[in-house]
């Protein structure tokens, strides 16, 4: 239990970074304090994305080749040291002004985060069974967002810098404890990987990095990261999709978001624990589908009936939420599923990196350039609809030619 | 209220004008704001604000108000529907044809002249302790018992199969339920959204609602299976009858009666689309772990 509480303390803080400071500091810090466009930010955060995703990836290998993968002390002392250089970041970004400053920053930032990536993953090993990996998931992915929705309201940077802090700085000092190695709790724990280590997609047969099961559910997942960043980022840039969600001056409407996002993680845990990958996935997409639906709809009855006007209704938000908490619990819980101790490293580092940070930094650079050639918004909206609808109907031909070859092979054999 | 909200009452006047042959691009829809109606083109939708028909103006057309207020001081030729908002008629008003009263708060004035005037509004406090809840839940017994009897006579397989899963599994059966309930509610009405799938969007609220009630009648399958009763036919009936009887006194219980019911309801739904509709036996994935 105390092992599962660690994680995820360690997982929540980290992810409430990712979504709050990274994610929205640098866009106030940039534009307010350096002085840069909302579209200069945009391309500098890409250019994190993507130093980051080639960071992990080589901090991932480096992990498996010397056996880290395995041992909880040395895991924890890297930890440390991504915390602390984080904790240096946020203390010092409020106090940037200049664009080299910002890029330093980010530069450095995009480090911590690629070592980050899978150091922290590699904990799951140590600290939780596989069969209780989807409900540790999701209460990472509750924990993360409903803190996320309610609290801080002000998206300034001296704000976030100050709750951060707040929240590190004591982290930090346990995190310092646990890996000065003095720490018998740590001790009780490392050698635990070896009862559970093994993830639920590793049996009978370990999942190699260029097998078919990790590439397509890489692409699945790069899909659904790809699907949320660009209709996201095209949502966000308009005020009456937001006036009534995450841009409400109204605490109960962002209470409401975080409740809703504690829903939505809760019933992709059980979904995790109990259905196989391809309905989740079925799930997620056909609830990005809806959702983009949903917004696309509202748009079109405006220019149908000009007299109905006003903020599209918080069912719009709330069903992104639940699809957006759906796909964080399972990316959670899926590429450690899909590795063993010695592979936990490269392996999450190639899922979290690719499929996240990548398609970050690709769906933020395809916004843009829709955003420079004028593309609408409803147009926009609509292409991303077409793909979220596109995967999600090709996985469900995939589930019936997979059970059409399945029952074609079994009558053979009869 | 939002385009989304005003949407379902848009749609069942459009159903409305569609029936009566009315070409829904003659529609006028007032939305918010004060406006005084001297013109209007074949239909005049009041969907929100405050309209009205001045004293000495006399406009020509059906009229529907779905939200906000509307006053006939003048002359209304031809018909009024009022599905909810309020109307207002004083002595100096006239509506040459019917007006409807479906939902809402109306007020005809004594010296007001109305064509025909037809109230199809249900006073809340006449239905409240009359007869017609119990009528209700009569239909209800009536209806589960029936649905069972026809299931356990044809199928009992998959009763059990749904029946087994709700109470083996009972928190995936209402997790899934619960979701995949609200996501198709959310679905059906964004269909009837599109105006051209409202056909789709009612038969999906049909099959919804069938399959809650599937579920309640595996529920009720396997509840009363200590009874001992032999026959599965009448093993359903009787639990499906049982299901309503328990879900209507849930009901009653103050707080969490209605939460506790709703939950057995989605239990049902869920166990039905977690063995589809009972085809299989629920088995979640075996995970290799510690004991």
């Amino acid at each position: 239990v105390v092992g599962y509480g660690l994680y995820v303390a360690f997982m929540a803080a980290g992810y409430y970074y990712n979504v709050t400071f990274v994610q929205l500091g640098l866009l106030d810090l940039g534009t307010r304090h350096v002085g840069l466009s909302r579209t200069g930010v945009s391309w500098w955060m890409a250019g994190l994305a993507l130093l980051t995703v080639v960071v992990a990836i080589a901090t991932g290998v480096a992990v498996d080749r010397r056996g880290l993968g395995r041992d909880l002390h040395a895991k924890l002392r890297l930890l440390f040291g991504v915390v602390f250089v984080q904790v240096l970041l946020v203390a010092i970004a409020p106090h940037i002004r200049s664009v080299a400053g910002f890029g330093t920053w980010i530069v450095v930032a995009a480090i911590a985060l690629g070592v980050g990536v899978p150091v922290s993953f590699g904990l799951t090993v140590d600290l939780v069974p596989a069969p209780d990996r989807g409900y540790v998931a999701a209460a990472i992915t509750a924990a993360a967002y409903f803190l996320a929705n309610v609290y801080p309201l002000d998206w300034r940077i001296e704000t976030f810098s100050a709750a951060m802090l707040a929240a590190m700085v004591p982290g930090l000092v346990v995190l310092g404890w646990l890996a000065s190695g003095r720490s018998g709790l740590v001790d009780a724990l490392a050698d635990q990987h070896e009862r559970f280590g093994v993830g639920r997609f590793c049996h009978p047969e370990p999942v190699g990095l260029r097998s078919r099961t990790f590439a397509s559910l890489l692409v699945l997942t790069f899909a659904v990261f790809f699907v949320d960043s660009l209709g996201f980022l095209r949502i966000v840039e308009e005020p009456i999709l937001v006036v009534s969600s995450w841009g409400s001056p109204a605490f109960g409407d962002h209470l409401l978001l975080a409740v809703v996002h504690v829903i939505g993680a809760v019933v992709a845990g059980v979904f995790y624990r109990n259905f196989r990958k391809r309905t989740i996935y079925l799930w997620v997409f056909g609830l990005f589908a809806l959702s983009h639906l949903l917004y696309t709809l509202d748009i079109q009855l405006g220019q149908l009936f000009p007299t109905l006007g006003g903020a599209p209704p918080v069912v719009n938000p709330a069903t992104y939420a639940v699809a957006v908490s759906v796909y964080t619990t399972l990316n959670f819980a899926l590429w450690p599923d899909l590795s063993t101790p010695d592979t936990i490293g490269t392996h999450t580092a190639v899922g979290v990196g690719v499929s996240g940070w990548l398609a970050t930094f690709m769906s933020t650079a395809l916004a843009l350039r829709l955003q420079e050639a004028d593309v609408g918004l409803l147009s926009h909206l609509n292409l991303v609809n077409a793909m979220a609808l596109l995967v999600f109907v090709g996985l469900l031909v995939a589930w019936y030619v997979g059970n059409a070859r399945h029952h074609g092979a079994g009558g053979e054999a009869a | 209220v939002t385009p989304t909200e005003s949407i379902p009452l848009l749609i069942v006047v459009v159903l409305l004008l569609s029936a009566s042959g009315v070409d829904p691009d003659a529609m006028t829809i007032h939305y918010a704001g004060d406006r005084d109606v001297a013109t209007m083109e074949d239909v005049l939708i009041v969907a929100g604000g405050s309209v009205s028909v001045p004293a000495d103006a006399a406009i020509d057309g059906q009229v529907y108000v779905i939200d906000g207020q509307f006053e006939v001081a003048g002359t209304v030729d031809g018909s009024l529907t009022q599905l909810a908002g309020s109307v207002a008629v004083p002595a100096s008003g006239t509506i040459t044809g019917e007006f409807q009263t479906i939902a809402g708060r109306s007020d005809v004035a004594a010296g007001a002249t109305v064509g025909s005037r037809q109230v199809l509004e249900v006073d809340p406090r006449e239905a409240e302790g009359g007869g017609a809840e119990w009528l209700l839940l009569l239909l209800q017994i009536l209806g589960l018992g029936l649905l069972g009897y026809l299931l356990g006579r044809r199928q009992p397989a998959l009763l059990e199969n749904v029946g087994r899963a709700v109470t083996d599994h009972p928190g995936v059966s209402s997790v899934t339920g619960g979701f995949a309930g609200t996501v198709l509610l959310v679905l059906i009405i964004a269909m009837a959204f599109t105006i051209v799938l409202i056909p789709v969007s009612v038969i999906g609220l049909g099959v919804l609602v069938l399959t809650v009630a599937y579920g309640q009648v595996a529920i009720g399958y396997r509840l009363v299976q200590p009874l001992g009763i032999r026959q599965a036919r009448w093993r359903a009936a009787l639990g499906g009858a049982l299901v309503a009887v328990l879900l209507e006194v849930l009901g009653t219980v103050p707080l969490v009666g209605g939460l506790a019911a709703g939950v057995v309801a989605l239990a049902g739904l869920g166990a039905v689309l977690i063995t589809y509709y009972g085809l299989r036996r629920f088995v979640p994935p075996t995970i290799p772990g510690p004991a």
